[in-house]
């Protein structure tokens, strides 16, 4: 799967793999990361509906289950991937702040 | 006041005490994923909800259109779009036709005892049978049972194995139950009616329609499935 298509299932894939970038979680424990560091709240039918696409991707992968929750962890490529949206997002940034500066400067 | 080490119920990496069997509503609900889907993350899906609303993160209405949203992110919109049409049609036709009309002839006679509970159990097949019919009509031929918004292809499944009209003979239950329910002769009537107003319009309009729609696979279902009273399937 390419940047393009996991582009377009929006930022939600950004979120859960930086929240995996850290540590591997189950369901319950990537909303409330994803709440803590982004401050927006996925259900989790969205959730999953995103981490599905990860997974085929494989962009995250499945461990075993523990307490019937089941954790994900981020791949190598997982990894490749989000260093590189972040990246694109970061030049993104700076342009766009350069800008504004220059603006109202 | 100092006391001994403090008992906590939550496991680390913090959430809701244990994983519990989530409502019955939300399995319903993951029950319209797709099979594959639903056998790979339907229990982690149904399981994170239950967790959800008994830790208090969510209301059952905002879970509900999470996963709803959820099931337009792995069907397509087109999915959550025929589901909807459904709930819409059922509440506005068989809404109308079925519950706020006998009420209102009920009420405008002064009518509104129940006096035969047994009759309970006409309506609830009767509605359960909708039910059936919907699920069909959604499921393998992609519509509603609204003329406007029909089936794609012939559905000779579920209940349509045994009759062809189902959904007008779910109505005439529904109704004749609510009439024996009260013991309204006003509603018999009513239901006399709706049973002619069927014959007349799936004789006179709908098999015509049907038969320029589909042809020969609509001709093959109406020779071997009865119009109105249910036969077993002929296995050939």
């Amino acid at each position: 799967m390419t940047t393009d298509s996991i582009r377009g299932s929006s930022d939600r894939s950004v979120l859960i793999l930086t929240s995996l970038a850290g540590s591997p979680k189950h369901g319950y424990a990537l909303i409330k990361d994803i709440e803590d560091f982004a401050g927006v709240t996925l259900g989790a039918g969205t959730l999953y509906g995103a981490l599905a696409k990860l997974e085929e991707a494989g962009l995250v992968a499945a461990l075993p289950e523990q307490d019937r929750r089941r954790p994900y962890q981020i791949t190598p490529a997982g990894q490749d991937q989000l260093r590189e949206r972040l990246s694109e997002s970061a030049r993104i940034a700076q342009i766009g702040l350069r800008r504004i500066a220059a603006a109202t400067s | 006041m100092t006391g001994p080490a403090q008992h906590t119920r939550r496991p680390a990496g913090g959430g809701p005490a244990g994983p519990g069997r989530p409502p019955r509503w939300v399995r319903w609900l993951v029950m319209l994923y797709p099979r594959s889907y639903r056998a790979r993350y339907g229990a982690e899906v149904a399981g994170l909800t239950g967790d959800l609303l008994r830790a208090g993160d969510t209301t059952p209405l905002r879970a509900a259109a999470d996963l709803l949203g959820g099931v337009a992110m792995v069907r397509g919109n087109r999915a959550v779009s025929l589901i909807i049409r459904n709930v819409v049609f059922t509440v506005v036709v068989p809404g109308l036709g079925g519950v706020w009309l006998p009420w209102r002839i009920l009420a405008g006679h002064g009518h509104a005892a129940p006096v035969a509970w047994a009759a309970t159990v006409v309506i609830a097949a009767g509605a359960a049978l909708y039910g059936w019919c919907v699920w069909n009509f959604a499921a393998v031929g992609r519509g509603t049972p609204g003329p406007w918004d029909a089936p794609r292809r012939v559905v000779a499944a579920g209940p349509y194995r045994f009759v062809r009209n189902p959904i007008y003979i779910a109505a005439l239950l529904v109704v004749g139950g609510e009439a024996w329910l009260f013991g309204s002769p006003r509603l018999l009537v009513y239901a006399a009616a709706m049973a002619l107003t069927f014959h007349l319009f799936v004789t006179g309009y709908e098999e015509r329609k049907l038969s320029r729609s589909f042809g020969g696979s609509y001709a093959d279902y109406r020779r071997t499935v009865p119009r109105w009273i249910p036969r077993p399937p002929h296995h050939a």
